[in-house]
């Protein structure tokens, strides 16, 4: 299949998991990394992308009213960037960290436009209530149900045409940026997939300063460090 | 009576009264499956003015005719379920079920006053909305999540098969069992039953917490096979960064500065060596 449809329609797929409620968590980065390289012939490539993605966002927790970016679309966009731009021939595969580098930016900006189109939703959506409130007050509660899930088709088409642009543009945006910018300078961000889950880490810590979950947070480094130096 | 009632799974150990009506499941999938699937979509029509009130119609939608008492509009019914309506996602099909059976009840001529109905379903709404979303939000999808990670750092997938069956397992029993728990006890579904529902809540935030430990710890394993010492204090640096910045900035922030932050280090490491 074009990979083009395969991403749009796999993030169509996973904008209605995460935003009708369905909420199976397929749309987590790492699941839809791994979804996305299945779709485009490099699940490997796929899981590592989208859990990199994952891991930055660990300790983002939907709490007190704070707004989440739109991951589900992050992470299919970030494997699929990712995993186009390397097929290239025009890319070197020493810069395959730069690569990776552009994709993820390209992601966050995915996410965090996600979230402005969510809440853009959010404050228009009412003239479904608002047309099926007309609709019970004529006695026709099977029409105004229907309006409900006719929003399922909508949430899907964002998801779909959001990832259509960004793999049509982006993927020779990412291609050429990696091209222009590539030298050897580039090589060292292969490290990238190492030192970037430290961010998520530390989002970890933070959620666990309490007294107790602090101590088992802990007891768990300590555990890991304990078996590696009796293992050595 | 309570001994004839076979006991199993989620529908025991509340202390609660066993339902007096309770039927074979075939009966009650039969009446109530057209509701529960509709469970799964609640927040599709969320909006600004009365979030999943909606989806929330939608889901006792196929009950409306049906529980409208003789000579009574049905179209007042519907009108009172199309209003506000926020309970999260995890355990308003409670709120759901209980509406279910107090609106049969009421329907079946039995004292039911519509501003009961009313006022049980939004204070079962904002008590479950917040007991429901720490458990799911704050505990169980960081320790899968966080196990699902540590598994891919090793280019598995168990950790994330085991994450999708973790979080599911509680996920189905809240959602189709809070259901068909409100729907045969009423308002008589009590605390104790959210009680057993997430009594795990303690033992799966600690592990929560020791989860995180030991990926942290094995990012700092990897990070020392991959970079020495340069690369085990850059970690250092931005796993404190991110810690103290979390409370100060939004997420995308502290990715975004630090993930920049990070691509310098290595450029820089790398023209210096």
């Amino acid at each position: 299949m074009n990979p083009v449809l395969s991403a749009s329609l796999l993030a169509g797929a996973l904008a209605l998991d995460n935003r009708s409620s369905l909420r199976l968590m397929v749309s987590q980065p790492v699941c839809g990394g791994l979804l996305a390289g299945l779709a485009l012939g490099n699940p490997r490539d796929g899981l590592l992308a989208g859990a990199v993605l994952q891991m930055l966002f660990l300790g983002m927790i939907p709490v007190r009213g704070i707004g989440m970016s739109d991951l589900a679309l992050g992470g299919v966009a970030v494997s699929s960037l990712f995993i186009l731009a390397m097929r290239s021939a025009a890319v070197d595969p020493a810069a395959k960290g730069l690569v990776f580098l552009i994709s993820l930016a390209a992601s966050l900006g995915v996410a965090a436009a996600g979230r402005l189109v969510y809440r853009f939703w959010e404050s228009r959506s009412h003239v479904f209530t608002d047309a099926a409130l007309r609709l019970a007050g004529r006695g026709r509660f099977a029409l105004a149900s229907a309006l409900h899930f006719s929003t399922l088709a909508i949430h899907f088409a964002v998801g779909f045409a959001v990832m259509a642009a960004v793999v049509i543009a982006g993927v020779p945006a990412v291609v050429g940026t990696a091209g222009a910018v590539s030298g050897k300078w580039a090589e060292p961000l292969a490290g990238l997939p190492v030192l970037l889950p430290f961010i998520g880490a530390g989002s970890l810590l933070a959620l666990n300063l309490g007294k107790v979950r602090g101590f088992l947070f802990l007891a768990g480094f300590c555990t890991v460090m304990l078996v590696l130096v009796f293992r050595s | 009576m309570e001994k004839d009632l076979p006991r199993e799974g989620i529908w025991i150990e509340t202390g609660n009264t066993p339902p007096a009506r309770r039927r074979s499941r075939a009966a009650f999938a039969k009446e109530h499956g057209g509701a529960i699937w509709r469970l799964f979509f609640i927040q599709s029509s969320r909006n600004e003015r009365t979030l999943d009130g909606l989806g929330f119609f939608s889901i006792v939608a196929p009950f409306i005719s049906k529980c409208s008492r003789p000579g009574e509009d049905a179209k007042e019914l519907a009108r009172r379920h199309l209003g506000y309506f926020n309970a999260g996602l995890y355990l308003s099909s409670v709120v759901a079920g209980v509406v279910v059976n107090m609106e049969q009840r009421r329907a079946r001529g039995e004292p039911v006053a519509v501003e009961r109905i009313e006022g049980v379903k939004a204070a079962l709404s904002s008590v479950l909305a917040a007991r429901a979303n720490y458990y799911f939000d704050a505990l169980l999808v960081p320790l899968g999540l966080t196990i699902a990670s540590i598994s891919a750092m090793y280019g598995s997938y168990a950790g994330l098969i085991a994450f999708l069956a973790l979080y599911n397992f509680f996920h189905f029993q809240s959602r189709i069992g809070g259901y068909c728990r409100g729907a045969e006890l009423g308002e008589g579904v009590g605390g104790t039953f959210v009680a057993r529902l997430y009594r795990e809540e303690r033992l799966i935030g600690g592990c929560a917490a020791f989860a995180g430990g030991v990926f942290a710890a094995l990012l700092f394993v990897k990070a020392r096979g991959a970079g020495g010492v340069g690369f085990v204090a850059w970690g250092v640096v931005a796993c404190a960064a991110s810690a103290v910045l979390a409370r100060k900035l939004s997420f995308m922030r502290i990715v975004a500065v630090l993930s920049a932050a990070t691509a310098i280090y290595l450029v820089v490491r790398g023209i210096v060596s």
